[in-house]
């Protein structure tokens, strides 16, 4: 009696166990396809079939497919043109975007932090954030001339904006208890501002500088098409003179390429960087 | 930290705190008439006390006529229902709020700000404490911001986090402990500045009932080892019991005032189901009810303190 009681106990096991595994097995094709989902590949996948299968109806110097696009894009590497475009960009991106961190985080902060400068430069701010810089370009031109240095301002000007608002908003998310705690333990006002606000705003201030990355990016395209002879701006005016539809298709991708590679970037560094102080950006 | 000899002594008298002064809904009150006496209002933006807004009231008193003597090195509870007032009272003794009537002095100096003599462990751990702090920038803090010297600062950090039992987790991040350790950490920043009172805001209500009863222990066993004066708010009556020497019960607000002054005559460690112990909680039970209910009664000064 016992034995067979154990047996069917044993025979019960096993089967548990299979079955057990089988739903592992299962679990790991499911994990995987999950995965596979959340790398967003998928998504690049369908754009791609979309995009060829809808350049079927139509000429590649009107609508271009992904196919006629990379020969393009072959033409103009071999030729060397796009690495310019994508380097001298990128370098009037980069160089305004950084003045713009350097100019906006600290009046955001004191903004945030201080009565009297937030009621000095709130209606100021409020007033420009609605002028996009491209409004500005002819005036930029006139002062700083046609060379790099107008793109530049005008960089800046842009992502000025995005920079400010967030880091404002960031220092306003900081708990007045964290003050109150460092006053008690002896900070003054200047301590305060330096221990507490600074570090309390950087999640604010992460989101602000990836905002303002996007910003800068988008100027320079404008910028580029109506006052460069250089730049992926430039590439995309100018390839339509020449009914390189295909070039243009180039352009906007490797725009768009590079904007979310420079942002993927940003999010690495910021969430190893300042992992301790509760950047959440997804 | 220059420290003369001083008695530690808490004297407040005639305390009184109106509700809303300006009248104006839209100023958050009572806290912004201390920045005006500290010039700060128009330069701070953030420094709201969320225990002071009280915007539907336009007049009368949070706090009215509280006389109160805390010696030295006592542990004073106040105790009340949720919303009575200790709370204030406590912000005021911390210097976060300002008071309209009367006085409130240490050591026969008026408190009119916050200082680092006055030791905050705020009710909720994650917004007091900085997460970007390791536990031993988070002790250290104080020290820095007094200038304390490097090789001071190593050795009372050293000490602070040890009497605490945070012993290797100095590297650690707040989110990477517990509630009950973000308390301790709390409480080691607070006592590294060597303050003569310790002011605390129902610290240990947020946790559960086995980590309270523990940090509670440790609690008396740090304060009988450094000799602090310490405030403690709770509303919960056993706490009250378990941990002071001497509780003022606080009557329901507006216009709350100390109603009872409770005396508590047992040594530590305290055993609650004590049958003496828990018929005097019942006592202090029977008192806090009654300063709740006869509210607007004249304050029943009983003990001379």
């Amino acid at each position: 009696m016992e034995s067979v009681s154990q047996n069917i106990g044993a025979a019960r096991l096993t089967g548990a166990r299979e079955a057990a595994e089988k739903k592992q097995v299962g679990g790991i094709v499911r994990r995987f396809g999950k995965g596979i989902l959340r790398s967003g590949i998928i998504s690049w996948i369908l754009l791609v079939f979309i995009w060829e299968i809808a350049s079927r109806f139509s000429t590649p110097e009107f609508f271009p497919g992904p196919l006629a696009t990379l020969e393009g894009l072959k033409e103009i590497v071999v030729r060397g043109v796009l690495w310019e475009d994508i380097a001298i960009s990128l370098q009037r991106v980069g160089i305004g975007w950084v003045r713009g961190i350097v100019i906006a985080v600290p009046l955001g902060l004191l903004i945030g932090r201080f009565k009297t400068v937030k009621w000095l430069c709130e209606p100021i701010i409020n007033f420009f954030r609605f002028v996009p810089a491209i409004g500005f370009l002819t005036l930029f031109l006139m002062w700083f001339g046609v060379g790099e240095e107008s793109k530049l301002v005008l960089i800046t000007y842009a992502s000025v904006f995005p920079i400010i608002i967030n880091t404002i908003a960031g220092v306003s998310g900081i708990d007045p208890v964290k003050y109150q705690a460092a006053e008690s333990l002896g900070a003054s006002p200047v301590q305060s501002f330096f221990t507490v606000t600074v570090p309390g705003t950087v999640p604010g201030i992460f989101t602000g500088i990836r905002l303002g990355l996007s910003t800068a990016i988008i100027s320079i395209v404008g910028a580029e098409m109506l006052a460069a002879n250089s730049g992926l701006g430039y590439l995309i005016y100018t390839s339509r003179l020449y009914y390189r539809t295909d070039w243009i298709f180039v352009g906007i991708v490797t725009l768009g390429l590079l904007g979310f590679l420079a942002d993927k970037v940003l999010r690495k560094i910021g969430n190893a960087a300042f992992k301790h102080y509760g950047i959440t950006n997804q | 930290m220059g420290k003369g000899i001083k008695n530690n002594k808490i004297v407040v008298r005639n305390l009184g705190k109106k509700y809303g002064e300006s009248g104006n809904k839209i100023t958050v009150n009572g806290l912004g008439k201390r920045y005006e006496k500290e010039k700060k209002s128009l330069l701070f933006s953030k420094n709201v006390n969320p225990d002071v807004i009280m915007k539907d009231r336009e007049d009368g008193f949070v706090l009215k006529d509280v006389n109160l003597e805390i010696g030295e090195g006592e542990f004073h509870i106040f105790l009340g229902a949720s919303g009575c007032g200790k709370s204030t009272l406590l912000n005021i003794i911390a210097g976060f709020l300002s008071h309209t009537e009367g006085e409130v002095l240490l050591d026969g100096k008026p408190i009119i700000k916050p200082g680092p003599e006055r030791g905050v462990v705020f009710q909720n751990a994650d917004s007091a404490i900085f997460p970007w702090m390791t536990v031993w920038k988070n002790v250290e803090y104080g020290l820095r911001m007094q200038h304390v010297k490097k090789q001071e600062r190593e050795g009372i950090v050293r000490n602070a986090i040890e009497l605490v039992g945070l012993a290797g987790h100095e590297k650690k991040y707040p989110q990477e402990l517990s509630g009950g350790m973000k308390q301790r950490v709390q409480i080691a920043r607070s006592i590294a500045s060597d303050p003569e009172i310790l002011i605390m805001d129902e610290p240990f209500g947020a946790l559960d009932a086995q980590t309270r009863r523990t940090l509670q222990d440790e609690l008396i066993s740090i304060w009988q080892k450094m000799k602090k004066t310490i405030l403690f708010v709770t509303h919960d009556l056993q706490e009250a019991v378990y941990l002071g020497q001497r509780i003022s019960i606080f009557s329901a607000a507006p216009d709350a005032h100390i109603a009872t002054r409770v005396e508590v005559p047992y040594d530590y460690p305290r055993d609650l189901n004590d049958p003496e112990i828990s018929d005097f909680t019942r006592l202090v039970h029977a008192s806090l009810d009654a300063a709740i209910n006869a509210h607007g009664e004249v304050n029943a000064d009983k003990s001379a303190v």
